[in-house]
């Protein structure tokens, strides 16, 4: 299992982003000062990378929120007390 | 009766497309990303009137520096780029060298994995005694296929030719072949207009992505992160068995060519097989994706750099459109 705290660590380092930006698990990805075509693809890295978990292109498109990526990996992968809404 | 590659060539196109030129195009272009990430700097890009069959006559003429063009009584041509529905473009590039009649010419459709699968054809040509030197010919002008807008795939591909002779050998140099298709990919890169499914159409609908790149029908359309998912899931397992299928492990191999896709994909896959990088060949910084030619392209240099040399084993994994894909194991 792996706390959101560690999560959101390696968002900020797979996405590349300011290491001043701020990110919870309710940030819009939408929102991030980089989230583009490749973003999408470091998103898919990660998942398989941390989690072992396949995720399609259709379903990344889906995305809001950090959290909505949490819930497409499973939310039984992370520390449930801060994930559950 | 055994085979071997003898010999090697390439060809690019005399026009090169810069990333500042495409941002020039395309100010969306990222530059610092599609170097660091993609690992391109430049791509070679065929002019109007210049289709794959030229570039595929400018290889081989240079291939022909070092083999006798009289000796070749097979040619295999793999693109997807072809002159005509028909003829067959290898039968009008057996004229355009002016090689023997009587000698077998033909064409395969395959992308990225095409090298290999035209080394595995090679192979079984000339161990059945069907032929003794096999001229295989990789070309693809993809930059035809794309649509002027589309940054992403502008970025990537480049234009490019190949011409490998294989010839037999007293002993093995080309050893045993993995193979695999799922076609149930086949939308994940894919020109949907042009062929008899779906003729091209005049004024075809554009559709413009989340992040701006622009395509049409009549355009190639790549989901980057699906194709991405295909080879994350298949090419480690590939690996494995053709490693298995040679009774040999990533140790004992003296370098790895992978299809050169891009760098961020290939630094994944390498971190996945766990092989070191110092055997693991990633460099597309001058050529961009050439689709069928990465491979020999990388085999040339490396002989041309000495990072290979004769008597090494290396590793050949190609991947892509289909899907397909394709491993095997040369002894240099």
């Amino acid at each position: 299992m792996m706390t959101t705290d560690r999560f959101l660590v390696i968002i900020r380092e797979d996405l590349e982003l300011d290491p001043n930006e701020f990110i919870h698990i309710d940030t819009e990805f939408a929102s991030l000062s980089v989230y583009d075509s490749m973003s999408k693809l470091f998103l898919i890295t990660l998942a398989d990378e941390h989690f072992d978990v396949t995720l399609e292109a259709s379903q990344i498109d889906t995305l809001t929120t950090i959290r909505s990526f949490m819930e497409l990996i499973g939310v039984e992968k992370f520390e449930l007390e801060t994930v559950a809404k | 009766m055994y085979s071997k590659i003898a010999t090697t060539a390439y060809y690019l196109p005399t026009t090169t497309l810069t990333n500042q030129d495409l941002q020039a195009e395309i100010p969306a272009l990222d530059i610092e990303k599609t170097e660091s990430k993609l690992g391109i700097k430049q791509r070679h890009i065929s002019a109007v009137d210049e289709t794959a069959l030229d570039l595929a006559v400018k290889a081989a003429e240079k291939v022909f520096t070092n083999f006798d063009r009289k000796e070749i009584d097979f040619v295999i041509l793999c693109t997807q780029s072809p002159d005509y529905f028909l003829p067959t473009t290898a039968c009008i590039l057996q004229d355009r060298l002016q090689l023997c009649k009587d000698i077998g010419a033909l064409d395969y459709n395959l992308g990225c994995s095409g090298f290999v699968y035209g080394l595995a054809m090679a192979k079984g040509l000339i161990h059945t005694q069907i032929a003794t030197n096999v001229l295989l010919v990789t070309a693809e002008t993809y930059s035809k296929h794309l649509h002027p807008m589309d940054r992403s795939n502008r970025s990537i591909f480049g234009d490019g030719a190949t011409a490998t002779v294989i010839t037999a050998s007293e002993r093995n140099q080309i050893f045993e072949f993995v193979l695999g298709t799922d076609g149930s990919g086949k939308d994940k890169l894919i020109v949907p207009n042009g062929g008899m499914r779906h003729a091209k159409i005049a004024m075809p609908e554009t559709t413009v992505d989340a992040t701006g790149n622009v395509t049409t029908a009549n355009h190639l359309k790549m989901i980057g992160p699906d194709v991405f998912n295909f080879t994350i899931k298949h090419i480690p397992k590939a690996v494995q068995q053709c490693l298995e299928k040679n009774n040999t492990t990533l140790e004992a191999l003296d370098f790895i060519i992978f299809h050169q896709a891009n760098k961020y994909m290939l630094e994944y896959l390498r971190k996945k097989i766990k092989a070191p990088e110092t055997k693991f060949y990633i460099h597309l910084e001058d050529t961009g994706n050439t689709v069928s030619s990465t491979i020999p392209i990388a085999l040339q240099d490396c002989l041309v750099n000495n990072r290979i040399k004769k008597g090494d084993k290396v590793l050949l994994v190609g991947f892509g459109v289909g899907l397909s894909w394709a491993a095997t194991m040369v002894e240099i």
